[in-house]
């Protein structure tokens, strides 16, 4: 891949396992910043427990897909050279991200009352926020969903909250302070200073939600789990479909789906439809029993129906929407060969981001 | 606080409609970007009258709960640009402007004349941002969707559910892939126009929702292709990322994890804690079954709040499952711009409002509310004469109805 665009650089030191830092760090380097991450000796980034078979520590997946390309080097914080080393890199750096906890970076002298007569940006996240009530939790990204009002809003009415999968609290977290760092960035090309950014998974989450939120303030709501009107989920012959549908594609929808069964006079109005929600889905679900999801998802979208397929990941492997777009990114990984992982979800011009791999001079010493 | 927000000195032309164009560009303006939002007076922004979430619209183009939070900052104007002197007020305004924001469907900007070539010989270094779909290239680039359709094709939705094959999806009241990439949308064109201010030369931003949302499952995804397994929605386990319960009280529930040594510790609390006749209905073995059993009988008996509290005075992981109900409330006592007042139109009531993702010290980078989401067209004439339109020019273009200009209250 070609870098589209060479921004004006930026100097990065990451620092943390968290995997929403990891993700901004990464996502920086594709955005002019020069990106150095600092693993602390002895503070491998956790393995989540995937269901799928195990892979060892070298193969983590959310180290290789969050940190590949990056440099590196790593570096004991007790011991005092090593400390020293790190000082020398905040020193030349423009931004310091970080995750490790705040008392833990008071101790290394890395808070923001001992950096702040440094012209640096410094930010911080964590899942739980760095004061409030919530600081200092134990808990992982189910506790943070649940602290932001993400998690009781998905999933079914008459089931339990669902939490979205993999590390969606620490992930937004790190969408914001990517967020927050660019905006600072900015302003430092105006004016240099010492500036604060601090995010967490509850915080990110929480703006996430803010339908939920605004609908109780403005109308004493409390939105609940589920569709309970218009899109519907239903299967076909193998699978599921996301059936996103506007009152006024219902002729078309009719015409899509095709039979009879939607011609009911339970289905004639967009109010009936979703009063007889279940018995639609069943209607829905008879007539496309023998019809496959990427049939019904052409067909809707020819008829301007914005429905989507479900799809597994796997299956988004051999999408040709992603082929065409140059999406995956491949990676050599020892032992597996070529692996394929997500590029950087936007282009430039046309053209796919990639990690700059420029690293500061005064880690090649240190690096790996 | 400082006047001047962090982003004072950008200029924004908002294309985009409902809620991943809307709300990018209010992140944007709640720094002090001058974002001024293009509508048609005949067709403006759907989410001004949005029905989606609570089936019911009110008539009013701000009586849209979610509309007066993403249009808060903005300025308006309503012009149409199919006629050729509505063209030439989108002329002036990219002149000026350093970026431009849309989430059309492919192929209608091109339409209106106002594709990336044609803003890039009127400013070349204009920053287009695209929030697209699924991109503005690829066989699919001309397919339709709302947020949820986007994570049905970029494999989340297949993630998510109760383990039993059935997908779940956020429901258009959140509508998750809109909202991740309001967050990585505005961070973007900062960072492009970092970039054409150095070089004079612009960028045309193409951010695929469908990308982003198949991005953040990219551990998921690896793992794939490691292990040659396919990736499905995980079983809830206590002892890997945690299992929902429910709680004393209507729709109450606590999210708990106990992996690894944990484990020992929960159930020796739940041994101590749970009722003699739980205890005697639980399983004996594994540890771990009679941990979610003792759990789930406990559970059903605490207020969430004490639960969390207990459990975590334990050192075991667990937060209630708070409703928006409980985030606003708890929100109110919060000093750290998570909630901000905004004036509601037409009164001198405020409605409270999620404010950014972020703090930023100091002054929270400028960022507050500087004006209410607009009226349609609400600004219209005032930033025609700030693109140096005349009086006469002015009072033509709002006669012959290609500008609409409500009158003042």
């Amino acid at each position: 891949m070609t870098r589209a665009v060479q921004q004006q650089s930026f100097r990065v030191v990451e620092l943390g396992t968290d995997p929403g830092l990891a993700l901004c760090g990464k996502w920086l380097g594709a955005l002019g910043g020069t990106v150095l991450r600092v693993d602390e000796a002895g503070h491998p980034m956790a393995m989540r427990p995937l269901e799928a078979a195990p892979v060892n520590q070298a193969e983590n997946p959310l180290d290789l897909y969050l940190n590949a390309g990056k440099e590196r080097c790593t570096l004991d914080l007790d011991d005092a050279k090593d400390r020293a080393t790190l000082a020398g890199l905040l020193a030349a750096a423009d931004v310091f991200i970080t995750s490790l906890e705040p008392a833990r970076l008071t101790e290394l002298g890395l808070d923001a009352a001992s950096l702040g007569n440094h012209a640096l940006t410094m930010g911080r996240t964590s899942l739980f926020g760095d004061r409030g009530a919530y600081a200092g939790l134990k808990g992982n990204d189910l506790q943070a969903l649940a602290l932001s009002g993400l998690l009781y809003i998905v999933g079914e009415p008459d089931r339990a909250p669902l939490p979205l999968p993999g590390v969606q609290a620490s992930y937004s977290a790190g969408l914001a302070l990517l967020s927050g760092v660019m905006v600072c960035v900015w302003a430092a090309d105006r004016k240099r200073a010492f500036r604060e950014i601090v995010t967490s998974g509850v915080r990110a989450c929480a703006y996430l939600d803010w339908k939920s939120q605004i609908y109780f303030e403005a109308e004493g709501k409390v939105l609940v789990r589920g569709s309970d009107r218009g899109p519907i989920v239903v299967r076909c012959a193998d699978g599921y479909l996301g059936f996103y549908y506007r009152p006024g594609d219902w002729e078309n929808v009719k015409r899509v789906i095709g039979g009879t069964a939607l011609n009911d006079e339970r289905f004639a109005t967009q109010a009936a439809r979703d009063k007889n929600r279940a018995e639609l889905r069943e209607a829905m679900e008879q007539e496309l029993a023998n019809r496959r999801k990427a049939q019904v998802y052409a067909a809707s979208q020819a008829a301007n129906i914005p429905v989507g397929e479900v799809l597994s990941l796997t299956e988004t492997l051999a999408d040709k929407q992603y082929d065409a777009r140059g999406f995956w990114q491949e990676t050599e990984i020892a032992g597996h060969g070529t692996c394929r992982m997500p590029a950087m979800p936007w282009t430039v011009n046309g053209a796919r981001q990639s990690l700059n791999s420029d690293a500061p001079a005064v880690v090649a010493g240190a690096a790996q | 606080m400082s006047a001047a927000g962090m982003l004072d000195d950008l200029v924004v032309v908002d294309l985009s409609g409902i809620t991943a164009g809307g709300r990018s560009t209010q992140l944007l303006a709640d720094f002090g970007a001058d974002v001024i939002k293009v509508e048609s007076y005949d067709r403006p922004d759907t989410f001004r009258n949005w029905a989606a979430v609570t089936g019911a619209a009110e008539a009013g183009d701000l009586s849209s709960p979610p509309f007066r939070v993403v249009g808060r900052n903005k300025r308006a104007i309503a012009v149409d640009l199919r006629d050729p002197a509505g063209l030439e007020v989108a002329r002036r305004l990219v002149e000026k402007a350093d970026i431009v924001v849309e989430n059309f469907r492919r192929g209608v900007l091109e339409k209106l004349n106002l594709g990336f070539e044609q803003l890039r010989r009127w400013n070349p270094r204009i920053v287009l941002l695209s929030l697209s779909s699924q991109g503005s290239a690829g066989p699919s680039r001309n397919y339709i969707s709302y947020g949820v359709t986007l994570e049905a094709l970029g494999g989340l939705m297949s993630m998510t559910g109760y383990g039993d094959g059935v997908p779940v999806w956020t429901t258009p009241k959140v509508n998750y892939p809109d909202q991740i990439v309001a967050i990585l949308g505005p961070t973007l064109a900062v960072a492009a126009v970092r970039e054409s201010r150095r070089t004079g030369r612009g960028a045309w931003l193409d951010l695929s929702q469908r990308e982003l949302v198949t991005a953040l499952l990219g551990e998921s995804v690896l793992q794939s292709e490691l292990t040659g397994q396919p990736a499905v929605a995980p079983q809830q386990e206590l002892a890997g990322d945690g299992i929902v319960v429910q709680a004393a009280g209507d729709d109450a529930w606590i999210a708990v994890t106990a992996s690894g040594q944990d484990m020992a510790v929960l159930l020796a609390y739940l041994e101590a804690h749970a009722d003699a006749q739980d205890k005697a209905a639980a399983v004996t073995t594994p540890a771990a079954q009679r941990a979610e059993a003792l759990l789930r009988a406990w559970a059903r008996k605490q207020d969430k709040f004490a639960a969390m509290a207990a459990l975590q005075a334990a050192d075991i992981a667990c937060a209630a499952v708070l409703t928006a109900k409980d985030v606003v409330e708890q929100g109110a006592a919060r000093d750290d711009g998570l909630y901000l007042q905004v004036p509601l139109p037409n009164g001198d009531k405020v409605e409270s409002q999620v404010g950014w993702p972020f703090e930023i010290t100091p002054n929270q980078g400028g960022a507050r509310i500087r004006r209410r989401a607009p009226h349609i067209g609400e600004h219209s004439s005032d930033i025609l004469r700030s693109l140096g339109f005349a009086e006469a020019e002015i009072r033509q273009l709002i006669d012959s109805k290609i500008v609409h200009q409500p009158a003042a209250n």
